[in-house]
């Protein structure tokens, strides 16, 4: 990969970032479209394998971009992608919190904040919705999420147990 | 908390920040969260820069988001560099079903939670019920479902007047 590559790859991955709302995932399709099937910089399989790597390796699940950028160059496409998806969301998201402090009790903010408010925890529903749709296509694993769910709302239990709980269950092949 | 959080960050956010440390109400939490969630880019970091910022500005910001990204993005990179070993490991296949399994819950949980922060209104639950059923079930795409519902939502939650009366 020549630099003006990197600096293609770089810019590409920087404008999804500014389109990204409601999280990278939002424009997981637009990133596969653009790896595989534009560029065929890497495979869909290889695309697939990112994307589980991201959800299960610790920290937040945009670094599925890291594993991207991996199959596409190695160490340097990895770190170009990953720099690609913080940085300019990064000056945004200041630059915005900043103004809404100053305008806190502006109408308009006020009514932002309020507006926005069930559609922040709707996605998050949902987010959980589909995650649940595409994990429990039999009635263990769903079980084993509404299980989760009992317990998550009326413990304090360490969510990192249950998470190993569903890793024995799994490789137990119960779930 | 970048190494906690295996199948996702966000369930984490909300217990430390909210359950454990009470460092923010969840009435809070549901504020910053819509915040960062309109905002482009990864979620979570926008919630760690946002947080960090309230609490130190800049400085704040560089922090929370270099504590959620820098570990795990290093432990990412040299996950990358041995997976082709590990890649069809049947078990780690069985394993890792049985975490997504989890990690929905996990995350059902947490909306459950914000859904008792939000006010007790017709319009809340209107478009609590919208916007789940159009990007959960109906699939829509996210940008054209926000387009539409977003400024229905705000039009609905402008201040009356009698808000600001004392």
């Amino acid at each position: 990969m020549t630099p003006s590559d990197y600096l293609a790859l770089f810019a590409h991955f920087a404008v999804l970032s500014c389109l990204a709302i409601g999280g990278l995932t939002s424009v997981a399709p637009e990133i596969h479209r653009y790896v595989v099937d534009d560029r065929h910089l890497i495979t869909s399989a290889d695309f697939a394998s990112a994307y589980t790597l991201g959800s299960i390796v610790p920290g937040p699940n945009m670094l599925f971009v890291t594993f991207v950028g991996w199959h596409v160059a190695g160490l340097t496409g990895a770190l170009t992608v990953t720099l690609a998806v913080l940085l300019p969301s990064t000056v945004i998201s200041i630059a915005a919190y900043r103004s809404a402090e100053r305008w806190q009790t502006h109408p308009l903010v006020r009514a932002l904040r309020a507006g926005l408010a069930p559609i922040a925890v709707a996605l998050t529903l949902a987010t959980g919705w589909l995650l649940a749709r595409s994990t429990d296509t039999q009635w263990q694993p769903a079980l084993l999420t509404l299980a989760t769910i009992a317990v998550t709302l009326r413990t304090r239990i360490n969510p990192l147990w249950l998470i190993a709980a569903g890793a024995g269950l799994g490789l137990a092949g119960w779930v | 908390m970048g190494l906690s959080g295996f199948g996702g960050v966000l369930p984490w956010m909300h217990r430390v920040l909210v359950d454990r440390k009470g460092w923010l109400t969840e009435h809070e939490y549901v504020g910053l969260l819509a915040l960062s969630q309109v905002l482009p880019g990864p979620n979570v970091c926008n919630l760690a820069l946002v947080y960090g910022e309230r609490c130190f500005g800049w400085r704040g910001a560089a922090a929370a988001m270099a504590g959620l990204v820098g570990l795990p993005l290093f432990i990412a990179l040299i996950v990358a560099a041995v997976y082709a070993q590990i890649a069809t490991n049947p078990a780690l296949e069985r394993a890792m079903h049985g975490m997504a399994a989890v990690a929905a819950g996990l995350v059902i949980s947490v909306a459950l939670r914000m859904c008792g922060a939000l006010p007790r209104s017709i319009r809340t639950a209107m478009i609590l019920i919208a916007t789940s059923v159009a990007i959960g079930v109906m699939r829509w795409p996210l940008v054209n479902v926000v387009a539409v519902l977003a400024p229905i939502s705000v039009a609905l939650a402008w201040p009356k007047r009698s808000d600001d009366a004392v």
